[in-house]
């Protein structure tokens, strides 16, 4: 994400884009699904995540979930990421994540899809007075036009602690791979617009309303970009999770990056649905 | 002095190791690898929240009052009853059931010492509830056919008992397993109201299969599901005075689902069972807070396997009709008797009048209570004790002539038979008004006043 710019596209892309989201969002009532508003994941609506992997036997799918970064010189880069997360195993999940990328700019434009993920997030236990932990690790696959050259490979752990007054989830993740170059900027952005970090820390917060099946969230946390050059950049961020009906929750969050090369605000909406395995 | 040095360095080792090992297992007995699993996919699935919502809306307020009841007990041992008594329930039975949640809840939520304290046998919860709403989805799917659903059930089961660790035995379990430990009966003493509000709730959890399973038409089962939901509010009113006063068993409050399904009927009841044994725990305050995690384990083991206090399925029935279904909150629909079969022609305008029992039919197990009608007609009735010995008998007869199909009956006048539930009645009439007369007056079962 810290990388994009824009690159000669038509500017009636957004539109499609836009439509893609509708598409999504008006397939959403048909559907048959749950999604468990308790249980956030990544991007859904803050970047940091729980300790709690999809249900066992579930298949969670995250048909539109879109995020806007409002980059500067009037740059909007739109992300959506369709992903599909399988509960393979007892407190085990496979996710698979086709991320699309659009930048609009003011002369230019681009867009396409960014990379391929593929990861995995295990809880190792369940909370008791020991809090619960889990450990995750993923590929990215340069795949699409956006999608870069080089395969990332990442992993994380992640603790959450829960208390009658909140939940605390601390996330800490390392990627390895190639750095870019400052010198060779616009040339890798125009090829990855992949959202990866050198390494990523931070807490996050979350206070749930039972009765309204109301999940609301904050977070902050520091990343160090791919670029060797670039410094660590700080971002904090709030949102929330509602649940719609059994089958159907929603999210939407807000944040800011005020630190590093590409500050920025940027918004996040999602909706999620689950079917379970036959 | 070198080898002084050798056995402190080794004493020091072993020491440490020691200290490690003691410092390692109370850790270890905290390690938990309890986890969830999603609810068995299917057509069917969330029908009884399409075709039921106000019904289904009161089981998402019930998870609130389990859920605070455990928090309150584990987190506040020493707040005065009324915490709970007065406090909780107040806010559940004038609010919550008024207006019940739209969703289910998350309950961690509300438990949360609770869910950390033994998530294991919250999650033991969790998958037997998920079997009750499955079980109410077919039943509330009005596309399936009875044998369908049958089947469903059966493959609901299975899937619900593939999880071991997570699933309760399907053999019943003798009452000294609740109520002879040392920590029994400490929740009902001191929060009988409470305690009331949790059996009503477990009433109504297995007392709505009955109508589902018992119902022929949909709307009978809407009926049937509806004065169900009404009879469990009554319960509410005046508490304790009309609550339950022993713990709800299956066999006796939905006796016809028990028969169909007496395994998921048995499951329900060591859950239902299981809730009063960690009520107890929970509100036991010489069972010290450390050790509550151990206790609560050791008990859900024990409803979980298939050997401890174990009791057979007849004696299961016997001990549920033992404890009386009036003392459960009663049956989940009427039954009929021969006076309530008198009722209803006297309500139809029939004027019934009773007639001296006389001998038996060589093709019915049991004597018929006759009624005179006016005009010199005649309906006898069979009551029997449950649907499934009147349908031993019915089942043999030709029920156009109202004879088995080998043997010639001389009725004096044209016969029908009509069978509802555990009554079977011959209409003897060539009076075809006043036929369709009987015929109606016995056959909706659900009518109101009928309790």
């Amino acid at each position: 994400m810290a990388c994009v710019r824009p690159v000669n596209v038509r500017r009636s892309g957004w539109r499609r884009v836009l439509s893609i989201i509708a598409l999504g969002l008006s397939g959403a009532s048909a559907l048959r699904a749950q999604t468990d508003y308790y249980n956030t994941s990544p991007g859904r609506p803050v970047r940091l995540e729980d300790a709690v992997p999809v249900e066992y036997r579930a298949v969670e799918l995250n048909v539109a979930p879109v995020r806007l970064d409002f980059l500067s010189q009037d740059t909007r880069f739109w992300s959506l990421h369709p992903e599909a997360s399988l509960g393979i195993l007892p407190r085990t999940q496979l996710q698979l994540v086709l991320p699309i990328a659009y930048v609009d700019a003011p002369a230019t434009s681009t867009r396409g899809v960014a990379g391929l993920e593929v990861s995995f997030l295990h809880a190792l236990n369940m909370e008791t007075s020991i809090p619960a932990l889990a450990v995750g690790g993923g590929i990215s696959l340069p795949v699409g036009p956006l999608g870069g050259e080089a395969t990332y490979g990442t992993v994380k752990g992640i603790v959450t602690r829960t208390y009658p007054w909140a939940r605390l989830h601390a996330n800490a993740q390392f990627t390895a791979g190639p750095s870019t170059r400052s010198d060779d900027l616009d040339t890798s952005i125009e090829q990855d617009a992949r959202d990866a970090s050198r390494w990523l820390a931070g807490v996050a917060i979350d206070k749930t309303f039972a009765l309204h099946s109301l999940l609301v969230t904050a977070e902050t946390f520091a990343e160090q970009p791919l670029r060797d050059d670039s410094s660590v950049a700080w971002s904090a961020a709030t949102g929330v999770r509602y649940q719609l009906s059994p089958r159907w929750a929603m999210d939407a969050g807000v944040g800011r990056r005020f630190t590093g090369d590409d500050r920025a605000w940027y918004v996040t909406f999602g909706s999620a649905y689950a079917l379970g395995i036959r | 002095m070198s080898s002084h040095r050798i056995t402190v360095r080794r004493l020091t080792v072993c020491v440490s190791t020691l200290l490690a090992i003691l410092a390692t297992r109370p850790l270890l007995a905290q390690w938990s690898t309890a986890y969830h699993q999603f609810y068995r996919q299917a057509s069917h699935n969330w029908e009884f929240r399409h075709n039921y919502p106000a019904a289904d809306r009161l089981f998402n307020a019930f998870d609130y009052g389990h859920a605070i009841l455990y928090e309150t007990l584990l987190t506040e041992p020493t707040a005065p009853p009324s915490r709970l008594e007065q406090q909780e329930y107040d806010f559940i039975t004038k609010r919550l059931l008024v207006k019940p949640p739209r969703l289910p809840l998350e309950e961690s939520v509300i438990e949360v010492e609770y869910a950390k304290l033994v998530p294991e046998a919250k999650e033991l919860f969790e998958w037997a509830h998920v079997l009750h709403r499955q079980v109410y989805d077919i039943w509330a799917d009005e596309r399936l056919s009875e044998e369908r659903r049958d089947r469903e059930v059966r493959d609901l089961l299975k899937y619900y008992l593939a999880r071991r660790r997570a699933a309760l035995s399907t053999r019943p379990k003798d009452m000294h397993l609740m109520e002879g430990q040392s920590y029994s009966l400490n929740f009902r003493r001191r929060y009988p109201k409470f305690n009331g509000l949790i059996w009503a709730y477990h009433w109504l959890q297995v007392g709505l299969y009955e109508p589902l399973v018992t119902g022929k038409t949909r709307k009978s089962r809407q009926s049937g599901v509806n004065a169900a939901v009404t009879r469990f509010r009554e319960m509410l009113v005046d508490p304790p005075r009309r609550m339950p006063t022993v713990m709800p068993m299956t066999a006796a409050v939905a006796p016809e689902f028990s028969r169909r399904y007496p395994e998921i009927a048995i499951i329900f009841d060591n859950l239902h069972a299981m809730h009063d044994v960690i009520s107890d725990i929970l509100a036991d305050g010489t069972i010290p807070r450390s050790e509550k995690r151990a206790e609560i384990l050791h008990a859900v083991a024990r409803y979980r396997d298939d050997t401890s206090s174990v009791t057979t399925v007849a004696e299961w029935r016997d001990m549920a009709e033992e404890m009386g279904v009036e003392q459960m909150g009663g049956r989940a629909t009427p039954t009929w008797s021969a006076a309530l079969v008198e009722r209803r022609l006297r309500d139809a305008g029939v004027d019934p009048r009773p007639l001296p029992a006389s001998g038996r039919h060589i093709f019915m197990s049991i004597p018929a209570q006759s009624f005179a009608l006016p005009g010199g007609d005649e309906v006898q009735v069979f009551v029997y004790p449950d649907t499934a010995s009147r349908a031993l008998d019915t089942s043999k007869l030709d029920t156009a002539r109202v004879a088995p199909p080998n043997m010639m009956i001389k009725w004096r006048a044209q016969p029908s038979l009509v069978i509802d539930g555990n009554m079977a009645a011959i209409i003897i009439t060539n009076d075809e008004a006043r036929r369709r007369q009987v015929r109606d007056a016995l056959s909706a079962l659900e009518k109101p006043n009928d309790r």
